[in-house]
This record gives C-alpha cells, structure tokens and sequence, in this order.
C-alpha cells in the first residue's frame, strides 16, 4: 500500500484535517412584512376594481352608441318622412288650392309695363274670380298629407265672406317695399 | 361467500354501470355530434337565425330644377309570428290576444277580423302580415302597444309628390316593378339592388342585440333627371284639362321644347293618370299619347312643306298661283278647301295665311313623288323621335314606291299621313331655329349615387333647311298669326307670334268623320325664336275648328315667355305679300 490512502472514490484526501471552507448555515427563509402584502393585495384589488370600471365604462358606452345609432335612424326616418308631406305641401296643386283659399286668382294674360317709355303691353285687365279653375290636376296624395296650414293673421276667402274692399283699403299703405339690407 | 368476494363482485357491477353509462353517453354524444349533427345545427340555425332583406333605395326621378316627381319612400309592414301569439302582460297589467288585436285596428285603421284570420290560420306558422304598407307615424302607435309577438318589416314603397303633373311620362310601378314610361324605360338607370343579411332570435321570440351579419350589401339606383319644369308641366295640365273640358274633346296634348336645345320643358296629356292612383284612370290615358299616338295633323304640316320646297328652290315667298275652288289631281280625283271659293291670287305666304289646300298642291305640282316624300321625312316625319319614349310611334309617311295619287298631295296638308306630337314639335323646333336640328330631349342624365353618369342625351344636330328659309317660312307664320283664322285667339300681348293652325279630319274605318282634330303650333318671340308651343284638342265635340285651339296656346306661350322672363317683342310685323286673294 502506498502511503497515501486513497477515499473510496479515489480522490486523495488530507490526512486528519476536517474539510476546509465548508460549514453548515442555517437556512434563512425569506420574510414578507405585512406592510408588502398588504401594499400588494390592495393593488391588486385596487386593479380589479380599475378594470371593472373600465369595462363597465366601455360596455354603457357601447350601450349609448347602440342607443344614439338607433336614434338616429329614428330621426332620419322622421326626416324623411317629413320631407315627404312637405313635398306633397308644395305641390302646385295644393300650393294652387290654398292660393283659391286664401282668395287669390290667377290672371293668365299678364300685363307688361315697358320702363322705357311707359308702354302698357296687354289688356291691363284685372283677372276674374271666374278665372280661376284649381284642382284639375289630380294629385291623390293632397287627400293623405297635402293641408292647407292655417296661417296666423292671414284671412281666408270663407272669413273675409261679407267684407267690402273699403275695409282693406284703410288698412295703411305699407312705407316701402322691404329690401334686403345688403349693397 | 367470504365478505371480501361480495365486496369486489359488488364493485365489478358498479364498474359496469358506470362503464355501461358512459358508453351510452358517449353512443349518444356520437349521434348528435357527428350522425345527426347537420341536421341538428341547421334546425337549430333556422330557429334563431332570421334572413332579412337589405333594401336598395330605388332611384329618383326630378324635374329639371331637381324637384322629386317619383321617389322612393320607406312603408312597413306590420307582422306576426303567430306561434308566439299569446296573452302577454304589459306594465304590470294582462292583456289578451283580443284586446291587442283590437288596439292594433284602432291605430291601424286595418280590419281586426283580417288579422284575427291571419293569427289563427296556422297557428304553428312563424310568420304572417297583419297590415301592409304602413307610414313610420303609425309604426311608432304600434311600437309603443308594445305587443311582444309583433314585428316589422321595411317595405320600400314608391310615391308621387306631385300626382299626375308629369305622370303621363314618369309612369308608375306595379308590383312587381315599373310598368311603364320613364319608370319602365329607364329601369336600368333607376333601379336597386337588394343585399341580405341575418340576426339571431332568441327562445322568446326576441331578437337578439348585435347578431346582425351583413352578407351582400344593397346598391342604390341613379336619379333619371327630366328636362321638364314641373310648375310649368302644371300649368300646361291645368290649362289643357280647362280648354278641353269647355270643348268636351276626347284628350288634348301640349308640348312645349326651347328652341335652342330641344328640351321638351312641358309635355302634357289630358287625362293624364295619377301614377299615385293608377286605378283612377283608364288604360288608354296611363301613358303619353304624345309619343305614342299618331293622328293626321292636318295644315299644321304646311309650313314644313312650304319651307321645304323653298328650300329645293322650286318656289320662292312671292311665286304667285291660282288656288283652284277644286284641285284635279293628275290621275284622277279633286281635292278642294275648308271653304268653297273661286279661285284664288295667292303667293306662297298667302297660301299659308289662307292655309289653301288646293294652293299648296298646286305650289308642289313641280315636284316628284320622292321629292314630297323626302320634304316630309327630312323633318323627321314617319320615324321616332330621338327621345325614344317607351311605346313611341314613328307615324306614317307613305313611301313614293307605293303612295297612291291622291295621298302624294294629301300629305301636303297633313291627311293620309300620320304623326304624333312629339315629331311636330320637334319639326317646329328645327323651323325655329334657323333651320338646325337639335335632337328633342326629355332626358337630362341619369346619375349613379357614386356621381357617375351612366346616361346622356345625343346633342347631334343637323341641318335641315337653311337659315334664310327658316327664317323666312317663321315670317310667313307671323303672317299667319296676324291674318290668318285664328288672329283674333292666338295673339299674346308683348310678342311676335308665329304659328300655323290646323284642323284635321278623322277617318275612322277608311273614310273621313265628322270629327277633328284641331291645333295651333307657334314659335316666339319671332324675330328671335325660344320657345315652341303646339297645343293639340281631339275631337271636341262642340267646337271644331282650330279657332277654339288658340285660347290654350295663347295661354300656355304667353305663361312660357313669363316664366322665362323673355324681354317683349323688338322690330316691326314684317308685312309680306300675300297676293290679291290673300288679304294681307
């Protein structure tokens, strides 16, 4: 035998000296103050609860787009709708009856007064009540929407029924011709 | 048995249960998912999943300042999915399938018995209508009786704003789309395309928020733009249905074209249908009779005639003729005047003011059958205008080949031979304007939602007679306005008149009736011609001469040169002479 003793695994070892560097520790487990898990828990709730807002925030935004969409079509169906009647309104048959309404004829030998040199063109002959005809041109729709709007301080040919002209010949004579107030 | 044999025998029988069960689960799980499967999803798709129409918005049709005459319009239909029909609580309070049936008719105005029959007729059935076509107002009634089993369907509806003001040419949709005039013509311009897509209903019937898949999207139609003015078409109408009425005609037809581009401004037909009341009319006056019906027009031919044969330099304005009391025809047979008389000193004017017919086949006797023939055609007589209306007629012009003796020189005062009104105006329109031809237009464009322009007019024009002749044969009618029959009726106070008046027998099974057909075709102002107008009475019954047709145009060209604000006349009458008999 050689004078090294050899350990069963072969590696040669000092002769009667301990293993040097080495020493058992205590094992040290790592330690969470309660401030840490308390700081972290809550803002994990605090996160939750941020994300719950937020999406319920998304979601009755959704809801209020769905709702303002659908109001818009709404409107755009009363729009249209609208747009219809009116159509029907100023048809020139209804435009033309609410005219015969409101006791106006048509005259359809106008008359022409030539600036120049003061030249009358034509009859110069007031239209006749007799000259009115309305309504010959049928429209089925005037039945469904066309009305003649009441208008305020406009009288119509039934209420001014009885009334001489001399009534509306007081009325004063209006001061100008209203104009625009551009140049 | 020891105890512990019971126990494992025990839990081998479990072990089989329990494998048996699951064997049948998994059995079960194979039917439905895989055997079945298709079937079931398909089933299961067909109950909740609802296909829907996506509906393109129809094209317009406006006049020429963009007015709507025809547009598309949005009605519902109010349905009904009868196998969710029950008694339903609202607001706390029951309501029974009666009661909701009644609140229906009440804002409906629909029968209750009707949709009572619709509910109960298959009661397993998921869907029927219970009131068609209604307005958004009504719908909105409907909605707030908040009955859970009804729905609403959109139904893309037509509508006239104007009733029958152009009706005659925009036509009307059926209901299976547009049966006639511009409608029908024009259906490639106007129409939509639909698309579909699908939502989702859930087990109670309820539809189910954002389960809306878009599977073809609708495309829009273009929008038809008329050259006509509707307040304009309005009053032709007007003026027409009056004049007519008074002289208890059968129809009447007025035309209105501005001369320097042909566009037809106002085209009416009395009766004309209402295309918001079809039903109101009857078959014959649901279209425009004046592109579709030829009639003999009769003297309101002549001053074609005439500025044709100056034109091929066989006469000129004071070539003076004898108008014979009867005309010989060579070959057999007379021709003789409205009025008897001697005959006549006459120059080519005066033959014109006098409206002679033996005059202005003795003015032709120079000419060859082909040579008349082609004066008529040049005008665009015997074929279609190029608005080329739904049903238009191209009249008749007997061709020289085959034209008999007498109708060569009938034919020159308007008999024998036919036309619509439609090619008379646009034959005034070339007259008016010095001769050139500018294609008669009812049509502006047709525009695509996308502003492309898928339809345009031709603006060919041509020359038919030269600007002298034009000129001088419009003098010749300004004559005519002066001196002529209907002097007294056809003058509008301002401007110079040109006009021909007409008044054409009727033949009605080969011979010639008792009936007429009397117009006035005029152009103003006429030293510097705008606007045409011919005014068109069928066979009045109390008044037959062309006399009567010129208090309507009177009207209608005294409104036009209103309307477009033309200046009053310049210049003298241009006297012509118009030969000894002519009295000028």
């Amino acid at each position: 035998m050689s004078a090294v003793t050899h350990s069963d695994f072969g590696y040669p070892r000092a002769q009667g000296s301990p293993r040097p560097g080495l020493r058992a520790i205590s094992r040290q487990q790592p330690r969470l103050s309660v401030k840490t898990v308390t700081v972290l828990v809550s803002a994990f709730v605090a996160l939750i609860i941020v994300r719950l807002f937020v999406t319920v925030a998304i979601e009755s935004s959704a809801y209020e787009i769905a709702s303002l969409n659908q109001q818009n079509v709404s409107l755009g169906r009363d729009a249209a709708f609208l747009q219809e009647q009116l159509n029907v309104l100023d048809s020139p048959q209804n435009v033309a009856a609410m005219a015969a309404e409101l006791g106006m004829v048509s005259n359809s030998r106008p008359t022409y007064l030539q600036l120049s040199d003061g030249k009358v063109w034509g009859s110069g002959k007031a239209a006749s009540a007799r000259s009115t005809s309305v309504a010959t041109v049928a429209n089925d729709l005037i039945g469904a929407y066309g009305q003649t709007p009441s208008l305020a301080g406009v009288a119509t040919r039934s209420a001014t029924n009885g009334e001489t002209q001399s009534g509306s010949a007081s009325t004063a004579a209006p001061t100008g011709i209203p104009a625009p107030f551009t140049h | 048995m020891s105890n512990s044999a019971l126990i494992s025998r025990r839990i081998g029988l479990l072990l089989l249960a329990v494998v048996a069960i699951v064997a049948l689960f998994i059995g079960r799980l194979f039917w439905i998912q895989i055997v079945d499967g298709p079937r079931l999803s398909r089933e299961a798709r067909d109950r909740q999943s609802i296909a829907q129409t996506l509906y393109g918005t129809r094209g317009s049709i406006v006049d020429t300042n963009g007015v709507a005459l025809a547009e598309s319009v949005e009605r519902y239909d109010i349905t009904v999915s009868p196998k969710f029909v029950s008694d339903f609580i609202r607001d706390g309070e029951p309501v029974t399938i009666q009661e909701a049936l009644t609140e229906l008719a009440t804002v409906t105005g629909a029968d209750q018995g009707v949709m009572h029959t619709a509910i109960t007729g298959d009661p397993t059935s998921d869907f029927a209508y219970l009131v068609k076509g209604v307005t958004i107002d009504v719908l909105r009634t409907v909605q707030d009786l908040k009955i859970p089993w009804v729905y609403n369907d959109l139904r893309p509806s037509r509508t006239y704003p104007r009733g029958s003001v152009a009706g005659n040419l925009v036509g009307f949709m059926g209901t299976d789309g547009p049966l006639t005039g511009v409608e029908y013509y024009l259906n490639d311009c106007l129409k939509a395309t639909n698309g579909s897509s699908t939502y989702e209903r859930g087990a109670d019937g309820i539809r189910i928020p954002g389960s809306t898949v878009v599977h073809t999207d609708s495309v829009s139609g273009g929008t038809v733009r008329l050259t006509i003015d509707s307040d304009l078409q309005w009053f032709a109408q007007q003026t027409l249905a009056t004049e007519a009425r008074k002289l208890q005609a059968r129809w009447a037809t007025a035309i209105i074209v501005r001369v320097s581009d042909g566009h037809i401004l106002a085209a009416a037909d009395w009766p004309s249908v209402d295309p918001n009341n079809v039903d109101g009319s009857k078959v014959d006056d649901m279209g425009a009779r004046l592109f579709t019906s030829p009639y003999e027009p009769g003297s309101i031919v002549k001053p074609l005639v005439v500025a044709g044969m100056l034109d091929t330099g066989v006469i000129t304005p004071t070539t003076t003729i004898i108008a014979p009391g009867r005309f010989k025809i060579p070959g057999g047979g007379y021709i003789k005047d409205s009025f008897s008389h001697s005959g006549l000193s006459l120059t080519t004017a005066g033959v014109l003011v006098q409206s002679s017919n033996t005059g202005i086949d003795t003015l032709s006797l120079a000419l060859t059958k082909k040579q008349r023939y082609d004066i008529l055609t040049s005008w665009g007589l015997g074929s279609a205008t190029p608005v080329g209306f739904l049903g238009e007629d191209s009249g008749l012009v007997v061709s020289p080949d085959v034209v008999d003796d007498v109708t060569q020189f009938t034919e020159l005062f308007g008999q024998g031979m036919t036309v619509t009104s439609a090619q008379m105006a646009q034959a005034y329109q070339i007259l008016a304007n010095g001769g050139k031809r500018m294609p008669l237009t009812l049509v502006e464009q047709c525009t695509q939602p996308d502003g492309k322009v898928t339809f345009e007019p031709t603006e060919n024009s041509s020359k038919v007679v030269s600007k002298r002749v034009a000129k001088t044969t419009v003098r010749m009618m300004e004559n005519v306005a002066r001196y002529g029959s209907a002097a007294r009726v056809v003058k509008v106070p301002g401007y110079r008149i040109a006009v021909k008046t007409g008044t054409a027998e009727v033949a009605r099974n080969g011979k010639y009736t008792s009936d007429r057909i009397i117009s006035v075709a005029g152009i103003a102002p006429a030293e510097n011609p705008q606007f045409v107008v011919i005014v068109t009475i069928g066979m009045p019954k109390v008044r037959r001469s062309s006399y009567y047709a010129g208090p309507a145009f009177a009207t209608l060209m005294g409104q036009v040169l209103k309307y477009y604000r033309v200046a009053p006349s310049t210049g003298k009458f241009p006297a012509m002479d118009l030969g000894r008999d002519g009295k000028g």
